[in-house]
């Protein structure tokens, strides 16, 4: 810091050089960039513009050679005969309209010699010697602008050669509009791009905006301009060169821009260094200047100090000692009196009040002046006043020293207070009396305080019990007695051991110890139960606050009891209260969701638990339609059910339950205790009861079938007997093995054998056979729907559930029905057997009859949709409780919700006609529910086969 | 003794009937149709002899319970066939009694006649079996 102040200047000196150099670094660095970066640009457009002008000439060129071969007969002709001003003017509208820069077409014959111009005979010399140049060989033909009496143009040529020999030169003059075209299009700002000829080099063919015809500057370059030419390129096949003219003023000016920023920055910058530096320097004056003043008055200052002070000290310690001699017992005297707690006072042998001190001013309430006007006995009480008489009597002739009495006063405010009295009585030398002398003690404020206490600690609704350090009791109140039930006397001085549970007695005293070491209010046991003990030797529950109590010479503890037996009785009761409510609700066999108004679960029963597998911990809190999303409908119930106060009902609710469809009745009741608004949510699965009315539709369905077909069945029996003995009648009477057949035939000159044959080509036994089984199907239906009428015939025998079981696969593999459609060898049987599952009771023939059908049905179902082998029947058996199960279970195409639910209806089948009759599983139907009291039901998911699961009681049909 | 059997048909429905004789017939069987119980009983009565009777039940006028027991009273040792369309028919205690067991039972519709022809030929040498007896007695 001193070093930058040293060299201040210096160091804003060559900050500023620092500056200027990088300032200057930085615009050349810019200027550098700049101009590279521009003329990169510029020698790329350049060369751009070139290749276009390169490219439009040599585009020119092929077309005028194109026109030329083309239009070789006419070229021809003119050539021969330049005078036909007809063909003349043909020609250049052909070539006028195709070359729109066309200026003038000339023709001339091989030797150069020109034959016709467009130039209305005046073709120039410049023209002459282009074509000279081109007829010659070797010439490389370039092109370059030039003058003529019409105007600048240039020439395109092109060699001609005509059938019949005759050859020449063809050209075309172009004016130069479309290159000053190219060259505007090209330019970039600032900077000209001009076209040069290389034959002289400052010479301008075209610049931008024209040709030299209306060129606005001198034809020429200046030398100036000449010099600033940077970037030029050639123009191949011509005879120019392109240049850029760079804009005199453009990268000076930009230069000139950079260094004036420049400039005014460092003048910015040096501006502000020569104030700071000024101001620093002014500032570093000021503070010399003030240090320095500083210094000198410091100085004067102390010898000034140093003088006074030894004066002083001279003058004070003379003062002292003189002072001190004659105040010290005088001053001694009026402080005693006047800071005296007590109050003092003097008074002559009259009673008249000769002195007073503060103290006893403010007992008695009135000011040092007032009193001394007044007596003693002006300010005793007047009941006090005859024994204070007669003791200040008995002082004033001798009969004692002293007077030591509590008597009553009266304030200047009438309030009574009592003070106690010492009174001595003062001799002069004579020993007569002199005056009287008086200590008074206020006892008012110390006896309220005692009695408080008292009844503070009395009628506390707590025990209070303290203790000194050894844990003697030294203060017990009523409260304490009643508790324990000692008495008062029984407890004071004992250890407060006496009061603790056996059990805790030993460690006790160490607790105390700690308490008294820890020395800070607290509750007692840290949340642990605690216990007290009765004189009787019963305990009861407790809780204790304990509070250290210091007094001058020892340490107490207090402790506050508070016996909480009833708080503990009603927590238990409230306890037992909780848990019996929520046993009442856990047991309910239905689910319980209570829920709060916004929807969120407060109550979750053991059911919901179960249905959900959420425990009440995690449901608790969380919105009931997450964990019941089926009840997402019952949320306008409950709103309703809360505004009414009345339950909502619904029935049926229908759930989606893992595929399956559940039903359930839920009620919503409003619940409305303590304003808070809420529901109790009751929902009961009624899925089997629904189940089980369905069923009882179905088996009245079949009844009523039963009923229909036992009054038809006769009816019908006889036409079919008809049709049936009709078929087999005709059948053996066509057959050859009857002698009666072959003789009528012969009787009547046929050939038996021939009928036959006809008969058997024309398919007429095949129509036989085909009536006669539909006669026999039709009285099978009749036979099936029969079975539902049939209710008493069964026959209940104990049979034994494996050989039924056995017995039907055996059946199956030998069914005729069967065998015709498929092999029933190739499915594969799995048995599973429960060995706990032997006898049940019941019609084994009708039993047999089901599960026979069900194997079928299953084959077929197998059959008839090409299951892929292995194709499986599982037949499962399973005792559960008094229940026999039994399954048959198929791997087969199984079936849709639809046709699971009406499988069991009579007359409903998904078979082909004429398989089945539409009754079979109807039938078994019935067996299983009506003739044996069982259930039969069937599970299925499409292309995953499907089960039939029999139960069937063990023990028979329980009549009801 | 004629060995070829005598068969009487008690049917109100000719088709029935009439099959049920063709059949027969071509058994070599001689085969009579009544279309009524009182038909029959007047063939009975005129002395007109059968091995076995078949039976329809339901027949208008008397039914063939009915019948079944007057024929038998007629003649003792024709032999019984019923032959019913109904299906809960049950065959009585009186029937029993006379012989009428349950391999005598058809019920219409029958698929194959050919069991039902055989029971009549088995029946008819049993009539003439008896008759002999009584013959013989």
């Amino acid at each position: 810091m001193r070093l930058f102040k040293q060299y201040t200047s210096l160091f804003v000196f060559f900050t500023l050089i620092l500056v200027g150099i990088s300032l200057y670094g930085y615009v050349n660095k810019s200027y550098e960039r700049y101009l590279s970066s521009q003329q990169a640009l510029l020698q790329q457009s350049i060369s751009g513009t070139a290749r276009i002008i390169r490219l439009y000439l040599e585009e020119e060129r092929r077309r005028v050679r194109l026109f030329a071969e083309k239009e070789t007969p006419r070229i021809r002709y003119l050539a021969q005969h330049p005078e036909d001003e007809d063909r003349h003017a043909a020609l250049r509208r052909l070539v006028q309209s195709h070359f729109p820069e066309y200026f003038a077409f000339t023709i001339a014959d091989a030797e150069g010699n020109v034959r016709l111009d467009d130039f209305e005979g005046r073709i120039g010399e410049v023209c002459q010697g282009d074509i000279q140049r081109f007829s010659s060989p070797g010439e490389q033909q370039t092109v370059h602008i030039h003058p003529n009496p019409l105007g600048y143009h240039f020439d395109i040529m092109t060699g001609w050669r005509a059938e019949d020999g005759s050859r020449g030169i063809f050209f075309i003059s172009f004016s130069p509009s479309r290159l000053a075209k190219i060259l505007a299009s090209s330019q970039l700002h600032d900077h000209q791009l001009l076209l040069l000829s290389r034959d002289d080099q400052d010479l301008i063919e075209v610049a931008a905006g024209g040709s030299r015809i209306d060129l606005q500057r001198a034809m020429r370059l200046t030398a100036e301009e000449s010099g600033r030419i940077e970037h030029n390129v050639e123009v191949k096949g011509s005879r120019w060169t392109l240049a850029y003219l760079p804009d005199a003023d453009v990268f000076s000016d930009y230069k000139a821009m950079l260094d004036r920023q420049a400039a005014t920055v460092f003048l910015i910058f040096a501006v502000f260094s020569a104030v700071m530096y000024w101001l620093i320097r002014r500032e570093e004056e000021y503070r010399a200047a003030a240090e320095q003043t500083i210094l000198e008055s410091r100085d004067e200052l102390e010898t000034r100090v140093g003088d006074r002070t030894r004066e002083l000290s001279r003058i004070n310690s003379q003062l002292a000692a003189e002072v001190h001699d004659r105040q010290r017992a005088e001053e001694l005297l009026r402080l005693t009196l006047k800071n005296a707690p007590i109050g003092i006072v003097t008074a002559g042998l009259d009673g008249k009040l000769l002195s007073v001190n503060p103290a006893f001013c403010a007992t008695l309430g009135y000011t040092a002046e007032e009193l001394l006007q007044m007596t003693i006995e002006e300010i005793s009480h007047p009941d006090d006043w005859e024994e204070s008489r007669k003791q200040l009597q008995g002082l004033l002739q001798g009969d004692s020293q002293q007077i030591d009495l509590e008597k009553r006063y009266i304030r200047r405010d009438g309030t009574i207070i009592t003070g106690r009295v010492r009174v001595g009585l003062v001799r002069d030398a004579n020993g007569r009396p002199l005056l009287l002398v008086g200590e008074m003690e206020d006892m008012t404020a110390r006896e309220r305080a005692d009695m408080l206490f008292r009844l503070v600690v009395e009628s506390a609704p707590n025990a209070i019990v303290m203790i000194d350090q050894k844990g003697k009791i030294v203060l017990v109140n009523s409260q304490t007695e009643k508790f324990f039930g000692y008495r008062r006397q029984e407890l004071l001085g004992q250890e407060i051991e006496m009061l603790i549970p056996p059990r805790l007695r030993q460690i006790h005293p160490q607790y105390r110890r700690s308490f008294m070491v820890e020395d800070r209010a607290r509750a007692m046991g840290f949340g642990r139960k605690l216990f007290g003990l009765r004189k009787d030797g019963s305990e009861f529950p407790i809780e204790i606050g304990l509070s250290p109590i210091k007094t001058g010479h020892e340490n107490l503890v207090l402790s506050a009891i508070v016996d909480i037996s009833e708080r503990v009785r009603v927590d238990q009761e409230l306890h037992r209260m909780r848990t019996y409510l929520k046993n009442i609700i856990d047991s309910m066999p239905s689910i319980l969701v209570g829920i709060d108004d916004e929807g969120r679960i407060t109550e979750w029963n053991q059911r919901a638990e179960q249905d959900t597998g959420v425990p009440t911990t995690k449901a608790i809190g969380r919105s009931c339609i997450d964990l019941f999303p089926e009840l997402e409908s019952q949320l306008e119930n409950v709103h309703e059910a809360i505004r009414t106060h009345t339950p909502v009902h619904t029935r049926r609710l229908k759930v989606e339950k893992k595929g399956e469809t559940h039903y359930s009745d839920v009620v919503v009741y409003p619940l409305l205790a303590n304003g808070a608004a809420g529901a109790v949510i009751r929902m009961d699965d009624i899925t089997n009861r629904v189940r089980i009315e369905q069923m009882m539709v179905q088996t009245e369905k079949m009844l009523s079938v039963g009923g229909l077909a036992a009054g038809m069945a006769h009816e019908i029996n006889n036409p079919l007997s008809g049709v049936l003995q009709s078929c087999q009648n005709i059948q053996r009477r066509l057959s050859v093995d009857l002698p009666a057949n072959e003789r009528v035939a012969e009787s009547l000159g046929l050939n038996l054998d021939m009928i036959r044959r006809y008969l058997e080509k024309r398919e007429i036994l095949d129509f036989i056979k085909a009536i006669q089984d539909a006669a026999a199907r039709a009285s099978r239906i009749v036979a099936d729907m029969l079975a539902f009428s049939r209710t008493t015939t069964t026959d209940f025998q104990p049979a034994r559930v494996e050989e039924m079981v056995d017995t039907v696969v055996r059946l199956a593999a030998s069914d005729y029905d069967l065998k015709k459609k498929y092999d029933f060898k190739q499915i594969e049987i799995v048995r599973e057997y429960d060995p706990e599952l032997e006898w049940i009771t019941c019609d084994h023939t009708e039993i047999e009859q089901v599960l026979l059908n069900l194997v079928k049905n299953a084959a077929q179902a197998m059959a008839s949709c090409n299951t892929l082998p292995p194709q499986r029947i599982t037949l499962r058996t399973r005792r559960q409780g008094d229940y026999a199960q039994i399954e048959v279970e198929d791997n087969g195409p199984g079936m849709d919700e639809k046709t699971r639910q009406r499988v069991f209806e009579p007359f409903f089948t998904t078979k082909v006609v004429g398989v089945g009759t539409g009754l079979g599983l109807s039938v078994s139907y019935f067996i299983v529910t009506e003739q044996h009291r069982g259930t039969i039901e069937v599970r299925s998911v499409p292309g995953e086969g499907a089960c039939f699961i029999l139960r069937l009681p063990i023990h028979g049909r329980e009549w009801t | 003794m004629d060995l070829n059997p005598r068969v009487l048909i008690v049917d109100d429905e000719p088709w029935i009937a009439r099959g049920l004789q063709t059949f027969l017939e071509d058994e070599g069987m001689r085969v009579k149709i009544s279309a009524s119980a009182e038909e029959a009983m007047i063939r009975a009565r005129d002395g007109e002899s059968f091995d076995v009777c078949i039976m329809d039940m339901r027949l208008p006028g008397m039914n063939g319970d009915q019948a079944i027991r007057v024929l038998h009273e007629l003649q003792p040792a024709l032999q019984f066939l019923i032959h019913t369309g109904s299906t809960d028919f049950m065959i009585s205690d009186d029937l029993r009694a006379i012989g009428v067991g349950d391999g005598q039972l058809f019920r219409k519709p029958l698929l194959d006649m050919s069991r039902l022809s055989s029971t009549v030929a088995s029946l008819s040498r049993l009539r003439q079996g008896e008759s002999e007896d009584r013959g013989r007695d």
